[in-house]
């Protein structure tokens, strides 16, 4: 706060009044993030997703947090890791942060019996850089394409059949046994120059363990297709990995013509599949892709597997794959 | 209860008793309720909240409350300060954001809202498209359209585009007998106004369930000035002079804020001039205006206007933060200022109280006025600033609210407010609400 604005404060504040502001002037910023929030008129409400297909103030996410604050373990489930939130937030709080460390893993079983239906063991392959698929790159049936299409591109990469899923659902739920899967990722990586995934979240998730992880779009080369596309930033990729404009340069560079929707780059609007939000309410999560599809006029291309299977639309390999 | 539940379920009503649902609608946005939270109380709780997808469903609730005489309270973003949509009753919270439809008339320039519609999403979905509503509250983030309607907004632009009452071409709206009021829809038309009767309502004739809105091109061109002064009075005499050029959004500044905002120690004011003609009105701006220029104030003031993190950052730490708005005619305004300010001060526990102008007509002004407090007893020092800003600004001039509206936290000023229309406004609400079901408590 501005010192002279302090100054005119406390000159016109009673002497009783500045005692007791004495005692609590140096907690001013301190106080946690769920009060916080809970405190705030809900100022990013419009850009919430979940909020914005469920149409009840309750999984909003001022009201997430005061439903926290209060002790309730229901709506703190119904949140996307999209961060919608945080981009519209002068306090930078990002609500499904808070509300993680709160989740206590009561649909752990759910996420075990999906991922144990989706993993698949992949062939091995020696590389310098390791291709990390990410359990949702299997799931939507994107693997084989991705792989093939690297192929065609040429580049040089690994598989392992190691790891399928980074950790991050269980990570999301609060089920502990996401640290089994870090540390098992954390060595896998090690014996790597660095990490290439499909996946946004996974790409995140990487890079806060510290390991080198770049996102598939920085190995793809541009070949020429042609037409009008409309481009859906995925939440993780515009928001945590910062790329916004290298999709789009790299769209323009397959002679694409660009359509932005209402809601783009950072301040994208979430396709729904996000984090492990399909898994638990799969109604809800469709009633989001169906709001954000009807916001892209034209063909989408994506680049997130989540994204492309919700939007109905094409990665950015599949793109390529069309014309190798 | 129970027959309320079995009604909405044979009505295929969405409904739910959940406690997280409950809580949800414990209150609105009113900063008693805000230290209420911090303690782990809710200020009060609804037996069941409804979530109608359709006019229709909203009438169906209606119909089920009055014939029970069940106490129905009305939810929109629960951003309102004035502690009006509180279910001290219990009974229904009803939730209108399954309101939610936008359908844009381009040719017309009109949109049509249900009233769950989020002000923040509709005027981005709009700026896509090249145009604005050009209705910017704060709250444009998390309030919605039939809040606007039933708390007779006001935003930053109403200046050059007026406010919420200006902007409505028509609206549908569900009486507390369930019976749905909708007109011919026009630009304009003779007669009794009707709609207007719900316009600041505050939820007490009924629901408003969808709104018209006419909307603007998002203008080409803009002009931002800003000015300092040496005191309250030769800011205001410039924004008066200002008003003759038709600025889009002009706010005056006392020196307090403007050295939150500025870091200046004067008195400012900001301007922005849009659409075609600004370049020439700003330049004219420029020649009348007796402050001295300064750079850069319009584009500092765009970029916090909408952070409203101070009230969690000290809200935490349980200060007690609130505003009050009130509209004076030009004669009385600086008076009006210097007392209410005065009046805030005096109250033990103040640590700052400052004011703005912020929307502006040919025969006056509203003053916004913030104070912020430390006190040991903090709804004694609330219920205090209030009684001793409203007596001090019905003693110059003003009166109690301009859009924040009356609720419960300004029902006692009514009669001053109103004057002898109190009655009438008494015998609507029994006319149209038989069994006093609608809001109860709030502009009673």
């Amino acid at each position: 706060m501005n010192p002279k604005l302090i100054m005119r404060i406390l000159s016109q504040t009673d002497m009783k009044t500045k005692l007791r502001l004495a005692k609590v002037i140096p907690k001013l910023g301190s106080g946690d993030e769920i009060a916080k929030c809970m405190l705030c008129p809900n100022m990013c409400l419009y850009a919430c997703p979940v909020f914005d297909a469920e149409r009840r103030l309750t999984v909003s996410p001022s009201v997430k947090s005061r439903i926290a604050y209060f002790g309730g373990n229901e709506a703190i489930y119904h949140c996307l890791p999209c961060d919608a939130c945080k981009e519209n937030c002068r306090m930078e709080i990002s609500v499904n942060d808070s509300l993680r460390k709160l989740r206590n893993g009561k649909y752990g079983d759910k996420i075990d019996g999906w991922l144990k239906k989706i993993s698949k063991r992949t062939e091995e392959r020696d590389g310098r850089i390791l291709y990390f698929p990410g359990c949702r790159t299997f799931e939507f049936g994107l693997f084989e394409k991705n792989v093939e299409c690297l192929e065609k591109l040429g580049i040089d990469f690994a598989l392992t059949s190691e790891i399928v899923c980074c950790g991050m659902p269980y990570y999301e739920i609060g089920d502990k046994r996401y640290m089994e899967y870090f540390s098992r990722l954390k060595k896998v990586a090690s014996g790597y120059e660095r990490v290439i995934s499909s996946c946004p979240h996974c790409v995140s998730v990487m890079r806060e363990l510290g390991i080198r992880a770049e996102h598939l779009l920085t190995v793809l080369r541009p070949l020429k297709i042609g037409g009008t596309v409309s481009y859906h930033d995925p939440c993780l990729m515009a928001r945590k990995l910062c790329l916004v404009e290298e999709p789009r340069d790299f769209l323009k560079a397959c002679s694409l013509e660009i359509a932005e929707p209402a809601f783009s780059k950072k301040q994208t609007a979430c396709c729904g599949y996000g984090g492990v939000y399909r898994l638990l309410y799969p109604e809800n999560a469709e009633k989001i892709a169906e709001r954000r599809r009807k916001q892209l006029e034209f063909e989408v291309v994506t680049a997130c597997p989540a994204c492309s299977a919700a939007l109905r639309g094409k990665d950015l390999a599949e793109l390529l794959l069309e014309v190798l | 209860m129970s027959r309320v539940l079995e009604e909405l379920k044979s009505a295929g009503i969405a409904f739910s008793t959940d406690y997280e649902d409950l809580i949800a609608h414990c209150k609105d946005f009113n900063p008693l309720h805000q230290l209420k939270l911090i303690e782990k109380k809710t200020p009060a709780l609804p037996e069941v909240v409804v979530f109608p997808k359709s006019i229709e469903e909203v009438s169906e609730v209606l119909k089920i409350a009055n014939a029970l005489r069940i106490p129905v309270y009305v939810f929109g973003g629960a951003s309102g300060v004035i502690d009006s949509a509180t279910p001290y009753e219990g009974g229904i919270a009803l939730s209108t954001l399954g309101l939610d439809w936008i359908e844009i008339e381009e040719e017309n320039r009109t949109v049509t809202c249900g009233a769950g519609v989020v002000g923040g999403r509709l005027e981005k979905i709009l700026n896509h498209r090249g145009y604005s509503l050009r209705h910017i509250p704060q709250s444009l983030y998390c309030s919605t359209v039939g809040g606007w309607v039933a708390t007779a907004s006001s935003g930053q632009f109403s200046t050059g585009y007026g406010n919420i009452e200006d902007l409505i071409v028509s609206l549908k709206a569900v009486l507390p007998n369930g019976e749905i009021l909708e007109e011919r829809k026009t630009p304009r038309r003779a007669g009794v106004d009707l709609k207007r009767l719900f316009v600041g309502s505050e939820g007490l004739f009924g629901v408003i369930a969808e709104v018209t809105m006419k909307f603007f091109e998002l203008p080409k061109e803009s002009v931002k000035l800003s000015f300092e002064y040496d005191s309250i009075e030769s800011a205001l005499e410039d924004a008066k002079r200002f008003l003759s050029l038709k600025p889009a959004l002009m706010r005056v500044f006392d020196d307090e804020e403007t050295l939150r905002y500025f870091d200046s120690e004067a008195f400012s004011m900001i301007a922005i001039f849009e659409g075609n003609g600004a370049k020439e009105s700003g330049m004219i701006a420029r020649s009348i205006s007796k402050g001295k220029e300064v750079e850069g104030y319009t584009d500092i003031w765009l970029e916090k206007r909408f952070d409203v993190s101070d009230i969690s950052k000290i809200g935490v730490l349980g200060f007690v933060f609130d505003t009050i708005e009130v509209s004076c005619f030009w004669k009385p305004a600086a008076k009006l200022y210097r007392a209410v300010i005065e009046a805030i001060r005096r109250v033990e526990g103040t640590v700052t109280a400052s004011a703005h102008a912020s929307h502006f007509y040919e025969s006056g002004l509203c003053f916004y006025f913030t104070f912020a407090g430390f006190p040991a007893n903090a709804e004694g020092y609330y219920s205090e600033v209030w009684k001793r800003a409203i007596k001090a600004s019905l003693e110059n001039g003003g009166n109690t609210t301009h859009h924040h509206g009356i609720g419960r936290l300004r029902r006692a000023w009514m009669g001053e407010e109103f004057g002898s229309f109190l009655p009438l406004l008494k015998e609507l609400k029994f006319l149209i609400d038989r069994n006093n079901i609608m809001n109860r408590g709030v502009l009673q």
